[in-house]
């Protein structure tokens, strides 16, 4: 049996800060990941993650107060699933799971935060790719990197930047 | 980045004028060592133009600049934001194509006088310089009194 989940139509009010999310189940319409999977995602180490950015599609247009994209949807379906790929990356660094600090960026793409002592690290998954920012210091052009995160390689090597 | 009346003509913000944001509480989070972490994207802006409010326009009145009571109000001053000097576009070797000057300027709105935006010169494109911009403001960002998650 395959399952869809669909965020309700009626949307938040804009003057509160959404924290949660209800959703419709569809039983047997297919496209959707299945009620074992999903059930197996809630005992995952990154459960709270996943939850969080499924719950991003509550978000209003303007949410932030100004002018931030309504969540592009096809942004929050890339990040679960490289949120996936990242968790099972990183299980061989013996650094254990972190989890993210879940916001958008003001486009509607998801955004993933980690802070860990003076090192800042900082996720965007777009609908076709994932880039990042490391920081290390407040001078954006010596204590800070960017580039494209690609590769289970890339996902350990961020991994021991970050944790180390 | 809302349509501004008069955009930017005129009155220049001075070096030492406080900058309020409104921040949603989502937008930061408390690690366990008790520490408040600021979001980078307290500061986006699809137009790459932050928008801020003048505190000297709105009686140093942190409130003024709350969409709702909820939330939290963080400043940063006009000065700091103009000493962001290393905003550089390099090209693939490494080599300095272009420096981005970071200023504030008054953009008053009908509806908000106090209203004014944070943007580069030239207008940064491309790369991932404004995410980088957008790290720094953050890290500048400091709480006001009474409108803090302490």
């Amino acid at each position: 049996m395959t399952t869809k989940l669909a965020p309700l139509t009626e949307s938040p009010k804009r003057d509160v800060t959404p924290t949660m999310v209800s959703y419709k189940f569809h039983a047997g319409t297919g496209g959707g990941e299945s009620a074992s999977s999903i059930h197996r995602n809630f005992r995952t180490p990154f459960w709270k993650t996943t939850s969080e950015i499924i719950a991003l599609l509550s978000w209003p247009e303007g949410w932030n107060g100004y002018d931030a994209a309504a969540p592009n949807s096809e942004s929050v379906g890339h990040a679960l699933i490289w949120i996936d790929d990242l968790y099972r990356d990183t299980l061989t660094t013996g650094a254990g799971w972190k989890t993210p600090h879940v916001v958008l960026d003001a486009h509607g793409n998801v955004v993933l935060e980690w802070w860990e002592g003076r090192k800042k690290l900082t996720i965007y998954v777009y609908p076709k790719t994932v880039e990042c920012v490391k920081v290390w210091g407040p001078d954006i052009f010596s204590d800070m990197e960017d580039g494209e995160v690609e590769g289970a390689e890339y996902h350990r090597t961020l991994w021991r930047w970050l944790t180390e | 980045m809302a349509d501004g009346v008069g955009g930017g003509a005129g009155d220049r913000v001075d070096e030492d004028e406080a900058l309020y944001r409104s921040v949603r509480p989502i937008l930061w989070k408390q690690k366990g060592d008790g520490q408040f972490y600021l979001s980078s994207q307290a500061f986006a802006d699809r137009n790459k133009r932050p928008s801020v409010d003048r505190a000297k326009l709105c009686g140093q009145d942190s409130s003024y600049t709350q969409f709702c009571s909820s939330d939290y109000i963080c400043s940063l001053v006009a000065e700091d934001v103009r000493f962001i000097a290393t905003v550089v576009k390099h090209d693939k070797k490494g080599v300095p194509q272009v420096r981005h000057n970071i200023d504030v300027e008054p953009v008053p709105l009908s509806e908000n006088v106090a209203h004014a935006e944070i943007y580069a010169l030239p207008a940064i494109s491309g790369g991932r310089l404004f995410e980088r911009l957008l790290e720094r403001l953050a890290y500048l960002a400091q709480w006001e009194e009474g409108f803090g998650p302490e």
